[in-house]
């Protein structure tokens, strides 16, 4: 699973706009979109983990996706990370007043009544498909924009490892039968496609599986699935970058300390310097 | 005493206005929950359903988990009904006709269970339902339940034991009659409808019960229809159409069940309202 | 035996059963939740250490738990205030005799009745920013400009959270208050008006203090059930934006089940009983009412 923003071509081109790569243009375009019946980008701030993986979004496209050091200890107090959330609550003036309280749902929600321009999602299309028009062409999906601090557009991806919690000798060989046989190609795509678009093949063999590609919705919308897997390539996860794995995160996670930032921010009106002080403040507190 | 015109027309707003507040947010999501999706989130509201689909019903019975809650909390709530009534009914019978010494004390001790905050409970019950290893299963549910259900349903009963004449049970005494078949065969069918009313409060008591639900249960296939459909909310997509369908059927039994007996049930609470 | 007589012992024999329950679903956890508070256990399942008064120390030091108390005192009193105004004005209009009273007096009870996850539902969506139906009324009727976010800052959430805790409680008071009213003997009323009384005094002379006894029962049970509030809050709102609508209840659990400190979270339920049960003696030695039903029933 991975983030893209979702948009509408046709509400793009009235607006007379071009889908935005950098930040820049995606203030600019969350500007020109917001009117009297639509906001230009819907935002959560909900302390829950749909705001921590927005917010990372936009901490990876800073240049701010290591939490740790190296060596454990924290390094989230730095300027690339107030740096994202800096432009995290520019662009939040142009999300719809109660996002203060979202979780995944409300977004597509409020991207499917057209009430907002985009969201940044792991994917609309089922929502798109059956709440909203359900027009393939008429469904954009692009890479989030990023800063002039890195040279590529990253997002939040979860590559779903799997957890064996036994010591069974025979109970791991089972497990790791039942995994072999859901990697198969044939089975794979019909695994990932219990929800069409939101589960993304990482095998090479898994992302080529016609038991994958010709699922009737994948079919519909192929070229936005395409485009979501090409995004997934430069993906993310706090606590577990560049090869290392921080268990502590989990405290870190449990808590939302990452939306608790952002609502220090944008509902409590202070500085984003002491916002992001005090997080790093909170997440030593939690993992101690 | 007659009204004047103005004091008509007071009463007739008010009213109304108490109506509207009251029925129409049901109206709302009933109507709602029978409209296809793009009615349902439309930008212009239709009051009147424009069109018509079982759907989010479909969907709910036949592709979500949503019977195997509603299986859940009506076991649990049958469980709580039941106990709640063979823990409460000798005891009122105790309390209300027996002129037991001390029978103030136990009623006061009752009466301040009743205003007990859960959330004091909660941690506690946690370590000790855990010790038990009962966390996970639906009898945990059901012990929580009929701790919070059974001290109401005493103060409930009262009225109903009270207007009993005593005369009854004395000329049963002088036939012979026992305490047991005293209860059995005489206050229990002359208090039914006291009776009836503290199970539809047992029943409704477990079948909202969130807070405790959320943390005892670990599992999908033990979940209750409360915190089921707060998990619909907070998945990945709001479906309000199935959102909106789940919590028109979870409203059905507590209406049925209240409007068979829900009259009693206002009579007990008015007369323990004035009494204690 | 044990000079007791065989009827009496029936009778304690009726009501052991309930008494033995409650001992051991409330008065044994209350215990075990001191014990808990006195260790340092933060997931359950793992040893903890005696630590003393230290997790009472970390409490009183905290600002959280203090502003979440000073929450708790706001939530009960206006919840008291919203509820009880709603359901005075409700009896009265439920007195009357009109078409229907007696199904209006029975449903009025409606909304206390469901599940609160449905109550939960109804009103988030209702109040959604982005195609609910009050924010639809609103701009429709130019009352507002823009939808309202009912949940986007702390005070508006927290009044928001009031008032539909609100919507769902005061017709358990409405029916509580209506059997206080009906309770006043008509005479009363008009005894006064031949003396020339006003509406005001009337209400000053002979509502109020015939509703004192129920006055005193919605006082304390409905303090102590409004304190207790839990998953209203946390379904609206999970206790945000920004801990604005954190009350007691939903700091601890918070602090036992999202941030798993069970220890520091059973210090805050002793604290927290500690200032309920000071709360409950008050009240009830300033506000009991000594009446006649009061006295027969005990």
């Amino acid at each position: 699973m991975a983030h893209s923003i979702w948009y509408r071509p046709s509400v793009f081109a009235e607006a007379g706009i071009e889908p935005p790569t950098t930040w820049e243009e995606l203030l600019a375009a969350a500007e020109v979109l917001t009117t009297d019946t639509q906001y230009g980008i819907g935002l959560p701030a909900n302390r829950q983990l749909y705001t921590d993986q927005v917010v990372y979004d936009f901490m990876v496209n800073a240049g701010a996706e290591e939490i740790y050091n190296p060596d454990g200890t924290l390094r989230f107090n730095n300027e690339a990370t107030i740096k994202a959330y800096a432009f995290y609550s520019q662009l939040f003036r142009f999300s719809p007043p109660d996002s203060t309280n979202w979780t995944w749902g409300e977004a597509e929600a409020c991207f499917a009544s057209r009430a907002c321009a985009m969201i940044p999602q792991f994917t609309v299309i089922t929502t798109y498909d059956t709440q909203a028009e359900g027009d393939p062409n008429d469904l954009g999906v692009i890479a989030i924009p990023r800063s002039d601090a890195v040279e590529e557009s990253g997002t939040i991806a979860y590559s779903n490892g799997v957890m064996l919690l036994t010591s069974d000798p025979a109970k791991i060989e089972a497990a790791q039968r039942f995994i072999r046989f859901i990697l198969e190609p044939e089975n794979y795509g019909r695994f990932l496609n219990m929800e069409p678009g939101l589960f993304l093949p990482v095998t090479d063999a898994g992302s080529k599986a016609d038991s994958f590609w010709q699922d009737p919705m994948v079919v519909k919308y192929r070229s936005q699935i395409e485009t979501m897997i090409e995004n997934s390539k430069n993906g993310r996860l706090f606590g577990f970058t560049n090869g290392n794995t921080f268990p502590s995160i989990a405290s870190i996670s449990a808590q939302n300390i990452l939306a608790q930032v952002l609502q220090m921010i944008v509902v409590q009106g202070m500085s984003v310097e002491d916002a992001v002080e005090a997080g790093q403040a909170a997440m030593e507190a939690a993992i101690e | 005493m007659k009204r004047s015109r103005r004091a008509s027309f007071v009463l007739i707003v008010g009213l109304a206005a108490l109506l509207f507040i009251v029925i129409v947010p049901f109206y709302w999501i009933f109507s709602s929950s029978i409209k296809i999706p793009q009615e349902i989130i439309a930008r212009t509201p239709t009051l009147i359903p424009q069109s018509f689909s079982l759907q989010h019903y479909d969907k709910l019975m036949n592709s979500s988990q949503f019977p195997v809650y509603l299986r859940n909390s009506t076991l649990v709530a049958l469980a709580t009904m039941g106990i709640t009534l063979l823990l409460c009914t000798p005891a009122a019978y105790a309390l209300y006709r027996m002129r037991l010494p001390g029978r103030q004390t136990l009623f006061r001790i009752i009466l301040i269970t009743y205003a007990f905050p859960g959330i004091l409970l909660l941690i506690p019950l946690y370590f000790m339902l855990s010790s038990l290893r009962l966390i996970d299963t639906l009898y945990a549910l059901v012990i929580v339940n009929v701790t919070f259900a059974a001290p109401f349903a005493v103060w409930l009963l009262q009225a109903f034991f009270q207007t009993i004449p005593a005369e009854i049970e004395e000329s049963a005494a002088l036939d012979g009659a026992n305490r047991l078949q005293i209860l059995l065969r005489i206050i229990i069918p002359l208090t039914a409808p006291g009776l009836a009313s503290v199970a539809i409060f047992a029943f409704i008591t477990s079948w909202t019960e969130y807070m405790f639900s959320s943390v005892l249960i670990i599992s999908e296939q033990h979940r209750t229809v409360p915190v089921g459909l707060a998990g619909i909310v907070g998945q990945y997509q709001v479906d309000w159409g199935l959102l909106l369908a789940g919590a028109s059927v979870t409203t059905l039994p507590v209406l049925v069940l209240f409007a068979l007996v829900g009259r009693y049930f206002i009579a007990g609470l008015t007369a323990g309202a004035v009494k204690s | 035996m044990f000079g007791l007589s065989r009827r009496t012992l029936v009778g304690y024999l009726y009501v052991a059963p309930l008494m033995l329950w409650l001992a051991l679903t409330i008065a044994y956890p209350l215990l075990s939740t001191v014990v808990l508070s006195l260790q340092d256990i933060r997931i359950i399942g793992t040893e903890g250490s005696f630590v003393g008064l230290d997790q009472y120390r970390a409490i009183f030091a905290s600002d959280t738990f203090w502003s979440s108390a000073g929450r708790s005192l706001i939530w009960v009193l206006g919840n008291g205030l919203v509820q009880t105004l709603a359901a005075f004005i409700a009896a009265l209009l439920l007195r009357e005799a009109f078409p229907g009273v007696r199904i209006a007096r029975v449903w009025i009870i409606l909304s206390w009745i469901v599940p609160t996850v449905v109550v939960v539902i109804i009103w988030r969506w209702m109040l959604s920013a982005s195609g609910g139906i009050v924010n639809y009324a609103l701009v429709s009727l130019g009352v507002a400009e823009r939808p309202i976010g009912f949940f986007s800052t702390s005070t508006s959430a927290f009044a928001s959270v009031v008032l539909i805790n609100a919507w769902r409680m005061f017709p358990f008071m409405t029916v509580i208050m209506l059997a206080g009213l009906m309770r006043i003997p008509e005479e009363l009323y008009e005894s006064a008006a031949v003396d020339g009384a006003n509406a005001w005094q009337k209400f000053w002379y002979i509502t109020l203090p015939g509703l004192q006894p129920v006055l005193f029962v919605i006082g304390l049970l409905g303090t102590l059930i409004s304190f207790n509030t839990f998953d209203v809050i946390w379904l609206l709102t999970g206790g945000g934006p920004a801990g604005g609508t954190t009350t007691l209840p939903v700091l601890i659990y918070d602090t036992a089940f999202k941030q798993y400190r069970l220890s520091r979270a059973a210090a805050m339920s002793v604290v927290t009983g500690v200032l309920l049960l000071v709360f409950a003696l008050t009240f009830i030695r300033l506000m009991s009412p000594r009446t006649d039903a009061q006295e027969a029933a005990l």
